[in-house]
């Protein structure tokens, strides 16, 4: 599978990076990360260009963040509908407008596989979309440069670098779900007999 | 503690299995980083194997090959050809991908004596 995507990078250079950037900001499994690591590395070897590829890379994450908050937010207003689900939706949005701004902004790279999840989840608890729009924006920004950049730095090891980072990437954002779900917990358990 | 254990398995179930998941994968990834950093920090594990996705010029970079190098391994002019990646062009060679590994050994081999 990543065989063909990278064949296809190799083929259609920027147009390629746009795709899959595009596509990874909406949950759809793709190699995003190694695709820009490849990107890098055909920029290193002169088969794109820098500016292209960089370019194209940022906007597909930027647009498709922007449709996965779209889609949150449409989601959103058809779960309000119910009382009981608004009222949890409202409590989200507490927690979104309190830890929003840097969560947004820490999810597009440190903590990327749960990007995409943050894209619906703050459209859906209805957060603040200039808010999102710049932590989004600029979060990107660092994704997108760090792994075309340690692409172009180690092009003639991309695939063991992309398994490093895919693994302490997942290593981070489960860290990150523990500890909240660890809060969470000591909530309910400060509460007892309350479902 | 065992009180408050199970009163959390009681009245909270699913949050404490996805807790106790969370934590597993946690675990794992931390161990497959492990592995994976020690794995690749072994100097005979660091060269990137030949791939079908990889450019002309690309394996000209990875594998530190000159023009004259590269059109010898590939049978062909490589400013004639850009962004086109090795499976398409090794079929329209005939030759397969372990046979060019082969080459590339050879001129390996052929430097380190120099």
């Amino acid at each position: 599978m990543s065989d063909l995507l990278l064949s296809l990078v190799a083929d259609y250079g920027a147009i390629m990076l746009f795709a899959t950037t595009f596509l990874s900001c909406l949950a759809i499994p793709m190699p995003s990360s190694l695709m820009m690591l490849a990107g890098g590395g055909f920029v290193a070897s002169g088969d794109i260009g820098l500016t292209s590829a960089v370019f194209a890379a940022y906007l597909g994450a930027v647009t498709g963040d922007q449709t996965g908050f779209q889609i949150g937010r449409k989601a959103g207003t058809w779960l309000a509908r119910a009382p009981k689900r608004k009222a949890l939706l409202d409590k989200a949005n507490a927690l979104t407008t309190r830890y929003g701004g840097p969560g947004v902004f820490l999810s597009r790279w440190l903590f990327s596989p749960l990007g995409p999840y943050v894209n619906f989840g703050g459209g859906a608890t209805g957060y603040n979309w200039a808010g999102f729009t710049l932590w989004g924006a600029l979060g990107e920004a660092v994704w997108v440069i760090l792994y075309v950049s340690l692409g172009y730095l180690f092009a003639d090891r991309i695939t063991e670098v992309a398994d490093i980072l895919g693994n302490a990437s997942g290593f981070l954002a489960a860290l990150v779900i523990t500890i909240g779900l660890g809060f969470w917990l000591r909530h309910a358990m400060k509460q007892p007999g309350k479902p | 503690m065992t009180s408050g254990l199970k009163n959390l398995w009681q009245n909270h179930k699913l949050l404490l299995l996805a807790f106790i998941l969370a934590a597993a994968a946690t675990l794992m990834f931390a161990v497959r980083l492990i592995m994976v950093t020690i794995y690749f920090s072994n100097p005979a594990h660091q060269n990137q194997p030949l791939e079908g996705w990889m450019t002309p010029r690309y394996l000209a970079y990875s594998y530190d090959l000159t023009a004259d190098e590269l059109e010898q391994v590939l049978g062909i002019d490589p400013t004639s050809v850009s962004r086109i990646h090795l499976k398409n062009l090794l079929k329209d060679q005939g030759i397969t991908l372990q046979e060019l590994q082969k080459r590339l050994d050879g001129i390996a081999a052929r430097k380190a004596a120099e």
